[in-house]
């Protein structure tokens, strides 16, 4: 069968372009079947057009994107079926009853699981007789998550679902997601700029940047590569450009605080023959061990 | 499906109910007034152009909120058949459409047939379905202008629009409403899949979309044609806003009073009376006549005018049923049902709808009639020969009385008019030297033993359908024998490559355009077919259509076109023209050009 794959989401030299601006740049992406999958990036990354060339939504410039080993671009209804989608604006229909709805949802997915969807539900205090509008945007979410995994999709995408939520709706959406034992039976793509949400739930990392891949791995794989020492180098310090797999350079205090990608103890010599006194080497988190990542290459004007 | 079905109707459903409500109480406080089954045709047309304008501003909302991005991947991304989605969401509108405005009318109706003593036909029970179709296309329109491309999107309002010049009335206005309503549908299941920004690949699918396309940017260039005469006026050159029009041409006969004209037709006339006849003119009164254009036609839904007349000295109201053939009476102050009213005194059915004019006198396309007070009765006094129509009901033209057919003048005595009801034979008969569709007015003067008759052939030559106009001037003898006695042609005052721009741009799109408009209509004997194009127009066709073609070929080099998919483009572009070139840029972005990968 054609659809049998490891991959759920397989791209191959996956491009696309808005007037003269590459969004995708000859995307190699393969992501196995199975667990939670967290996709991060700064925006513009190409997360979400990636996205909606994977839903069949845009078409791409160039390359090949499959998705449940289905072409995108010629998804059938039976497709979309396996494929569940919440994003960040959980958009339902606000003038319809909770119940409408979700009945409504019950009738088009022959895999509907109720008991899934009143597990996660019940996270939330939302009223089958409520409007959708009434609903606040922390239990609009948890309703959205709560159809989508009754659905019994393969594979759910969640596309910044907890974009604009407070701390509660927050947690209380991440519980009703790792709690569900529907997402035991399907693979989670989750996008989110929220590192510490990824830290909790993902399995695997992927970071985008500039619509190229640029890791793929655990999370705490990654934060393994990154490392952060702290110099006291009397004078000047070692120039910038000399500095092996610098992400990050601070001054603080008189210390200097590097951040740095792939180095191990060599890089303790490396400072010390720089004319460091000092030196100590520190575990990172993986939020800054991200954002360093993705703020190494980040746009200044030329200028500054 | 269902279930989006319901809740669509759900989401509208308050709205849906206000403009209801709106409209039974704004249609019954009018009904209470007057009968709205015997209003102008303005009428409905200004509550025709309502409902569509609902139903667009319905289908543009409906499907604006679903096309932003997040909005149409909820919508769509589910297990349905993407014309399973666009169905329940179109079919809900039509149903809430049929509540918002065919309800109301058919209750009206309803009230007017139970509770009054008006009138109401079979026709009038189609205005319900007619107005409910007019307010579904246009929905179609504006549900499309939001799903589709909008670089193109806006020119699906072309197809209701269309319905504004159709000539079919009646089930056949019903057919061409159907036409629209279907042309549009397949234009939104075409556009309404997840990447809307993809144009359509299939033949059948492009040619569809292409079509409206095309039209738009016929029209849109044909109206900015008259930006050239915007700025002739801007800079007082506009040939036609001098103060005298340009001599000899078809603008200073429209504006010519009946004396000048009958002057300007004998200006160069050798006839040795001519002198006579100038002084005559001067001297006389002119009649001028001006032909219909329209007439009332059986079963149409609409009125040109109302087709009712009063006796106030008999308390009587007339109003002409469509479905009797007679006219239908009641009580002018009580308002009661009296009976029926036909011609003469068996009260025979009339040939066709009767139109009152004037106070007693009234017309159809065979006869004309006149309702005499004291009898109570209809009297034929005017009949046309069979095969003729007529063109313009009987007037006063001195002594006697004129009358035109499709054909021909006619003279009847005046004083035999005056003093009986019987039917009157016509003095004499004048032939016509042209198709009426294209005669703008007669000017008579009687003459001591006769009539001196212009007939000016001026009409349809501001949108190309009259090439050649001409006036001709008769000597009509007392025993009705014509002889012609000057005959000039008229130039068109403003230049063949402006003028004829509808044919040039498109003949294929002309003559379309043409045949959309007389789509189920019956021939209209009144409308005159349009003369053939002058040879310069026709090169000056064939000149862009190779134009068009060459700029194709080098247009689709730049966009992404399977092989066949091109040279059909090519091929089109060079039938069609440069509406279709304008289409082929429009519809297909040009070819995304990527980097290579480092």
């Amino acid at each position: 069968m054609g659809d049998v794959t490891d991959y759920v989401i397989e791209t191959r030299a996956l491009s696309k372009r808005y007037g003269r601006k590459l969004a995708l740049d000859h995307l190699d992406l393969r992501i196995p079947r199975g667990r939670i999958h967290a996709i991060v990036g700064a925006n513009g990354a190409g997360k979400s057009t990636l996205f909606r060339i994977l839903m069949g939504f845009l078409p791409p410039s160039a390359g090949e994107a499959r998705i449940l080993g289905k072409d995108s671009q010629s998804l059938t209804p039976h497709d979309r079926s396996r494929i569940g989608f919440v994003n960040e604006e959980h958009t339902l229909a606000s003038w319809m009853r909770v119940s409408q709805v979700a009945a409504m949802q019950q009738h088009q997915y022959p895999r509907w699981n109720q008991h899934a969807y009143d597990n996660v539900i019940g996270h939330y205090h939302v009223l089958p007789e409520q409007k959708v509008g009434q609903l606040s945007r922390g239990e609009r979410a948890g309703f959205n998550l709560a159809l989508a995994l009754a659905q019994g999709p393969e594979l759910l995408v969640l596309d910044e679902p907890t974009l604009g939520l407070d701390v509660v709706a927050k947690r209380a959406f991440l519980e009703s997601l790792m709690y569900s034992n529907a997402t035991d039976d399907c693979t989670v793509i989750y996008c989110s700029h929220q590192m510490e949400e990824i830290e909790r739930v993902a399995d695997n990392l992927i970071i985008l940047e500039r619509g190229q891949l640029r890791h793929m791995s655990a999370p705490e794989d990654f934060t393994a590569r990154v490392s952060h020492w702290i110099a006291d180098v009397p004078f000047k310090g070692p120039a910038l450009h000399t500095v092996p797999g610098l992400l990050e350079m601070q001054q603080l205090d008189g210390l200097q605080h590097y951040l740095v990608l792939d180095q191990d103890e060599g890089f303790e010599r490396f400072l010390r023959e720089a004319g460091a006194r000092n030196v100590q080497s520190m575990p990172v988190s993986l939020d800054r061990a991200v954002n360093a990542f993705l703020a190494k290459n980040h746009a200044a004007p030329n200028a500054a | 499906m269902n279930d989006l079905f319901k809740g669509e109707l759900l989401r509208f459903r308050l709205w849906t109910a206000v403009a209801a409500i709106l409209n039974v109480v704004v249609l019954g406080f009018l009904s209470s007034m007057v009968d709205m089954a015997q209003q102008p045709l303005l009428v409905y047309q200004v509550f025709g152009a309502v409902y569509g304008v609902a139903g667009a501003l319905l289908g543009m909302y409906q499907m604006g909120t679903y096309r932003k991005p997040n909005q149409w991947l909820s919508l769509l991304h589910r297990p349905l058949h993407r014309w399973q989605i666009a169905g329940a969401l179109t079919g809900a509108s039509a149903t809430l459409l049929l509540l918002a405005t065919a309800l109301p009318i058919a209750l009206v109706a309803l009230y007017q047939e139970t509770m009054t003593a008006r009138v109401v036909d079979l026709r009038h029970w189609l205005l319900p379905l007619a107005a409910w179709l007019i307010a579904v296309s246009s929905y179609l329109a504006g549900a499309y202008a939001m799903v589709g491309n909008r670089r193109y999107s806006f020119a699906a309002f072309l197809l209701p629009a269309l319905l504004v010049y159709a000539q079919a009335s009646g089930v056949a206005m019903l057919g061409v409403q159907c036409v629209v309503i279907a042309f549009l549908a397949a234009m939104l299941a075409v556009a309404f899949k997840p990447d809307t920004s993809a144009p359509p690949r299939n033949p059948a699918a492009v040619l569809t979309i292409a079509l409206p396309v095309q039209l738009g940017a016929y029209f849109l260039v044909w109206m900015l044609g008259y930006g050239v005469e915007v700025a002739w006026s801007v800079t007082g050159t506009h040939p036609l806003n001098r103060p005298t029009p340009p001599k000899g041409g078809y603008t200073e006969a429209e504006r010519a009073d009946g004396k000048t004209m009958l002057l300007l037709g004998i200006e160069r006339s050798r006839e040795p009376e001519a002198a006579l006849w100038r002084e005559q003119i001067a001297l006389s009164d002119v009649y001028t006549t001006h032909p219909l254009r329209m007439l009332p036609v059986q079963g149409s839904m609409t009125n040109l005018s109302p087709l009712e007349l009063g006796d106030a000295d008999n308390n009587v109201w007339m109003v002409y049923s469509h479905d009797r053939a007679r006219f239908v009476t009641r009580g002018l102050r009580d308002q009661r049902r009296i009976g029926e009213l036909g011609v003469g005194e068996e009260q025979a059915a009339f040939p066709a709808p009767t139109m009152p004019y004037g106070a007693t006198y009234l017309y159809n396309a065979h006869a004309a009639y006149q309702y005499d007070s004291e009898q109570r009765r209809m009297f034929e006094r005017f009949r046309l020969l069979a095969g003729e129509v007529m063109a313009s009901p009987p007037e006063p033209a001195g002594d006697n009385i004129v009358m035109l057919s499709d054909r021909a003048a006619y003279f009847y005595p005046g004083r035999e008019a005056m003093n009986g009801l019987d039917l009157l034979q016509p003095l004499m008969r004048v032939a016509m030297p042209g198709p009426v569709g294209q005669l703008g007015r007669m000017d008579v003067i009687e003459l001591l033993d006769g009539y001196l008759v212009s007939f000016t052939y001026i009409w349809g030559v501001g949108s190309g359908e009259l090439q050649h106009p001409f006036q001709q001037v008769l000597r009509v003898d007392g025993r009705g024998q014509a002889r012609e006695v000057a005959r000039r042609a008229l130039s068109i005052d403003l230049p063949s490559v402006y003028i004829n721009r509808n044919t040039w741009l498109s003949p294929l799109l002309r003559e379309l355009s043409l045949g959309a408009q007389d789509l189920f209509a019956k021939e209209d004997p009144l409308r005159a077919k349009p003369q053939s194009m002058p040879m310069p127009v026709l090169w000056l066709a064939a000149a862009c259509g190779v134009l068009s073609l060459l700029s194709a070929a080098w247009l689709t080099a730049k966009q992404t076109h399977s092989p066949r998919g091109r040279w059909g483009w090519v091929l089109l572009c060079g039938v069609i023209g440069l509406p279709a070139l304008a289409s082929l840029w429009l519809m297909y972005p040009r070819r995304e050009v990527l980097p290579v990968a480092a």
